[in-house]
């Protein structure tokens, strides 16, 4: 009877302090959302600041100012009969000269032909290759300007400062001025971007090189670290007995995956180039270096999504009759995919973005032919935007944020398709 | 699908391997490495090689000088680099240890010459330097302000304290790390030289050498330099930020980008091309390549690519290495190195 | 436990059967096994089982036989070790490293935990149940045909039908899923899960079934209907059932066995277990007065 009595008065009592202590613990609560709320703004802040200002210094670079020059392929001034070695920067300089016949001096017609990029006379010359029968004739050619044309163009250098100021004298603005009234200069979209290789011209310079050599690198990558890492996590995971050596290698796979990557770009020169003799600078060796990088983060990826698979499923398979292999090739592993591949992708995006192992066996290069295979000199896309970023020429600067664009293009591509092929493969139970 | 991805993986490595012995037994391109001040020339005239001839663009790394002579120096073969640019001459050590592993026959090339600039941002007056200006504003330990023959730890905290017609500003210079070339030659050009202007120090030379050159060449530590990096174009986007500090970079860069910043005076003179190509201005220094005679006749491209490098519209006067920003040498340097590149008239260890 | 001392406990419990109605009980304190734990023709006899996980003894020397088409089972308290015992009888405590059985389980002479035995072929022969429906995350057929594809029973895709739908009509779930074979196994709903679980272990042509808490997951009305089916199983299949419900196991069992702390307490017909039992931890058990 007592007990009930003070009972029913600590139940009053209690009510009481828990309304009192109420407010404090919702405040609470809503201070943490509230810190939460502002930590992801904050990420996303930055995040969008990052990709604002990359996307506004690269997007210039998608666009080239192209100078209309009527071109006449005279025989006298293209010289012989090799179209291949004929002197088509001859043929520039007669054309810009009759543009502007008031140019005399040899300084001045000098700085008139600087506004044109070098690469016209090889534009010009792969036109001829193409079609000889325009000897003689003259026709009209959209041919690349200058950076420093370009630069004017596109308002990153300014034509109201002093001349010392500038790249471009005032002559030379006079006749770009006069080339844009008469509709001969425009900027058109910038193909060569997308399918030339480096070059130390920015208005010739494109990321397709390096695109190339990151995409044989990750092939070579992608076909040893998928593989050994799967097999070395299905071994660790399902079949190795649990010891002191296990152990050891378990400890050292995981020391592995936080070794700084230029520790393997050290290993691969000692052991690829100076032991196997390999040849430097070529994607194999490229793609073996980030084998041996992504392989750790392949391996606790994978073994973590096949950890991830019940055991109820296993029980299953072994409780028909099924051996441990079958038990896990037929159930385990096509459960633990997903997971796997996500590991995968994750550890390649890593990957297409590494220089530093790169630096030392010879991948950080200028390379301007497009590599065709595993074993020709190559470079990537980091190291291209990493040599570009260094480069003197302004023109570069818009070039060095267009291609980290190209790059961040191909690591969101990369983890869609991992979240893409987690959400086709995913099975519930 | 595990075994067919074992096999696809047996394949590549096949593939690869096979390749690589391939690529072994031959290189149909040019391998150059070495200096990255020389590397922006280099590259232009390996593209040109590239497009107006028929053999493949050389291939070229940045490894730094002494990265690259010891690239080269490794041995004579397709896996061994054909050329090494370098910021400053070869060492006799390096020469050595060239000659230790069978290359013998190195030709010497000197391209042009690079200054070495300390500048600022162009809103501002260029500033007057000298050599001594450098010295003490940048050095370790300095001679004693109050005139004794004695080192103290640098307390120059303002131009004005180095030299009283400078204005006050703080001592902020933007340079490159240790291991860069730049600031090899830097130390050595600039304070170096303006160490020399203190008699106590210039005795040292011949008595203490190493102390000689550690007081000539280690840069203070506390906070007025600032190792900004290789990147010289992050010097330049900082200076164009804050007018008050200086950077040290190549010829190059001041050459790209006149509209933002300006070189000092040093000792009267300002870095300009003319200056540096009649030598009057005093912090530059020559660019050299080195070519591995063995490989000339073997590589594809090799003669090709020096005529390419020596004629003169490349590295004359108006030759395109010089709007890159590289100073050619006089009529007569180009004349006896374009002559030492067609007799390929190697390099004996002993005139090191 | 020698066979003496067994002749010796059957002395005691027939005595004790005697003596049961007028409450004379084996004192709680007595570890032995009250009853008959050995059958004339057994189709499963364990002799002096032990378990240890590391140093952890989980059965104390177990014999127990299993009889030919008889449902035996298996109750007592959680963390009694009856699921242990049972996963020894196919050798499923092989999955797990720091598990040691020593002892003998014979399955027509044949020690299974011998060297030479393979296990394999012994859980085609003995197959499982599990207490959670666990059906492959594949098709209602593939769930069926793994294991005779595995086993190399059948060869052709008819032998596999005939064989997947043979079994799901032993199962009892033929009716509700021949339309929709080729959809997941794991979109049924529990009941008609560990149905098809069955359906699988059947498909294989075993022996012996067992089955660990079946119906634990299930509501009443599949349970019932496992139930049902268990008893229909009965006529082709010797089966082991390890139950928490007394209800259940007096419904479906000939005979039952009860542990207790890793020790079997008492083994007899299900009918002398419910309404007589001997010794005085079953009768508390079944009373309700732990557990």
């Amino acid at each position: 009877m007592s007990d009930n009595l003070t009972s029913s008065i600590d139940r009053h009592s209690n009510t009481d302090i828990v309304q009192k202590g109420l407010s404090k613990r919702y405040n609470a609560e809503r201070r943490f959302k509230f810190y939460g709320i502002a930590a992801i703004c904050a990420s996303l802040m930055f995040l969008g600041v990052l990709f604002i200002s990359i996307a506004s210094n690269g997007y210039g670079a998608l666009f080239q100012t192209h100078i209309l020059l009527s071109v006449s392929f005279d025989s006298d001034i293209l010289g012989g009969e090799d179209l291949k070695r004929a002197n088509y920067q001859g043929v520039i300089k007669n054309s810009l000269l009759k543009m502007f016949p008031e140019v005399k001096s040899r300084r001045e017609k000098k700085s008139l032909y600087s506004l044109v990029s070098s690469g016209a006379a090889f534009k010009i010359r792969n036109i001829l290759i193409e079609n000889p029968d325009f000897v003689g004739q003259t026709m009209d050619v959209w041919v690349p300007a200058d950076d420093d044309t370009d630069m004017l163009i596109k308002g990153y250098m300014k034509r109201d400062v002093p001349e010392s100021e500038r790249r471009l004298n005032n002559r030379q603005i006079e006749w770009i001025e006069s080339l844009e009234k008469e509709g001969r200069v425009e900027k058109k979209f910038n193909l060569a971007f997308f399918t030339a290789g480096d070059s130390r011209e920015p208005e010739l310079a494109g990321i397709w090189g390096a695109t190339c050599g990151s995409f044989f690198t990750m092939i070579i990558t992608l076909f040893l670290s998928f593989p050994i890492g799967v097999a070395s996590a299905l071994y660790l995971e399902e079949f190795a007995p649990k010891n002191r050596w296990t152990d050891i290698i378990e400890v050292n796979i995981n020391n592995l995956a936080a070794v700084p990557s230029i520790v393997f770009g050290l290993l691969g020169l000692a052991v690829f180039l100076n032991f196997f003799g390999m040849p430097r600078s070529a994607p194999l060796v490229g793609g073996l270096v980030l084998t041996l990088m992504t392989l750790p983060t392949i391996i606790i990826a994978s073994r973590a999504a096949l950890k991830s698979v019940p055991p109820s499923i296993r029980e299953a398979a072994l409780g028909v009759g099924a051996s441990k292999m079958q038990t896990v090739i037929h159930h385990v592993l096509p459960l633990a995919m997903p997971g796997m591949l996500t590991g995968t992708i994750i550890g390649m995006a890593q990957a297409l973005g590494e220089t530093a192992p790169l630096l030392m066996i010879g991948m950080v290069a200028f390379i301007v032919d497009i590599p065709g295979g595993i074993t020709d000199p190559s470079t990537v896309l980091p190291v291209q935007i990493f040599l570009w970023a260094d480069s003197p020429e302004r023109g570069f600067l818009e070039r060095t944020s267009a291609a980290i664009m190209v790059l961040l293009t191909f690591l969101v591509l990369m983890n869609a398709l991992a979240v893409m092929l987690r959400k086709k493969f995913e099975k519930r139970w | 699908m595990k075994k067919r991805l074992i096999c696809a993986a047996m394949v590549v490595t096949a593939l690869t391997f096979g390749g690589s012995a391939m690529a072994d037994s031959a290189r149909d391109y040019i391998s150059i490495v070495g200096s990255s001040t020389v590397y922006p020339f280099a590259t232009v005239v390996a593209e040109q090689l590239g497009k107006t001839t028929d053999y493949k663009t050389p291939k070229i790394e940045s490894t730094g000088s002494g990265g690259g002579f010891k690239l080269f120096c490794a041995g004579v073969g397709v896996q061994h680099p054909d050329i090494t640019n370098a910021s400053r001459r070869m060492k006799s050590s390096e020469c050595k240890m060239c000659g230790e592993n069978g290359v013998k026959d190195i030709v010497e090339v000197k391209v042009g010459y690079d200054g070495i600039v300390i500048g600022n941002s162009n809103k501002v007056e260029p500033m007057k330097l000298t050599r001594r200006d450098l010295f003490l504003a940048l050095a370790k330990q300095v001679p004693n302000p109050d005139g004794s023959d004695s080192l103290v730890d640098n307390p120059y905290k303002t131009w004005k304290d180095v030299n009283p017609q400078l204005p006050a500003i703080k001592i902020e210079v933007l340079g490159p790390p240790p291991t860069s070339g730049t600031r090899d030659a830097f130390v050595e050009l600039a304070m170096e030289a303006g160490a020399k202007n203190f008699g106590f120090i210039k005795d040292m030379k011949k008595a203490d050498k190493k102390k000689y050159k550690a007081v000539c060449h280690t840069i203070r530590e506390d906070g007025a330099y600032i190792e900004a990096g290789e990147n010289d174009n992050l010097i330049v986007q900082k200076l164009d930020a804050n007018p008050d500090a200086f950077g040290i970079f190549g010829f190059s860069f001041l050459d790209q980008n006149t509209d933002k910043i300006q070189g000092s005076f040093v000792d009267g003179v300002q870095p300009t091309f003319e200056g540096i190509a009649d030598g009057s201005y005093p912090v530059s220094r020559p660019l050299f390549f080195y070519v591995k005679k063995a490989h000339a006749d073997v590589i594809p491209g090799m003669k090709a690519y020096l005529q390419e490098f020596s004629s003169e519209k490349a590295w004359g006067e108006d030759g395109y290495l010089s709007e890159k920003g590289m100073i050619p040498m006089p009529t007569d340097e180009r004349a006896k190195f374009s002559g030492d590149i067609k007799a390929m008239k190697t390099l004996s260890c002993d005139d090191l | 436990m020698s066979s003496d001392q067994l002749t010796s406990t059957k002395k005691t419990d027939s005595k004790a059967y005697r003596n049961g109605k007028q409450g004379t009980l084996v004192d709680r304190n007595n570890r032995s096994t009250i009853g008959q734990p050995t059958v004339h023709d057994p189709r499963m006899s364990c002799r002096n089982v032990n378990v240890y996980y590391e140093d952890k003894h989980a059965i104390h020397d177990v014999s127990l036989d299993i009889g030919k088409n008889e449902v035996i089972a298996l109750i007592g308290p959680s963390g009694c070790g009856k699921s242990t015992f049972l996963r020894c009888l196919n050798r499923m405590n092989d999955t797990i490293d720091i598990c040691r059985v020593t002892g003998e389980i014979l399955l027509d002479g044949n020690n299974i935990y011998d060297k030479n035995i393979d296990v394999v072929p012994l859980r085609a022969r003995v197959g499982m149940v599990f207490q959670k429906p666990n059906p492959f995350p594949k098709s209602i057929y593939d769930n069926v045909a793994y294991g005779p594809k595995i086993h190399g029973l059948v060869q052709t895709r008819d032998e596999t039908d005939e064989i997947v739908k043979k079994s799901l009509l032993k199962a009892g779930l033929w009716d509700e899923v021949k339309d929709r074979l080729d959809k997941p196994g794991t979109g049924l709903s529990g009941g008609q899960q560990q149905r098809l679980c069955i359906a699988r272990t059947i498909a294989v042509g075993p022996e012996i079934i067992l089955m660990d808490e079946p119906c634990s997951a299930l509501d009443p009305i599949a349970t019932a209907r496992i139930e049902e089916l268990i008893d229909e199983l009965r006529e082709n299949y010797t089966i082991a059932i390890v139950t928490h419900s007394m209800q259940q196991a007096s419904r479906v069992s000939q005979r039952t066995a009860f542990f207790h702390l890793g020790d079997l307490i008492e083994v007899g017909s299900t009918n002398q277990i419910f309404l007589s039992p001997m010794h005085q931890l079953t009768e508390d058990y079944i009373t309700g007065r732990f557990g």
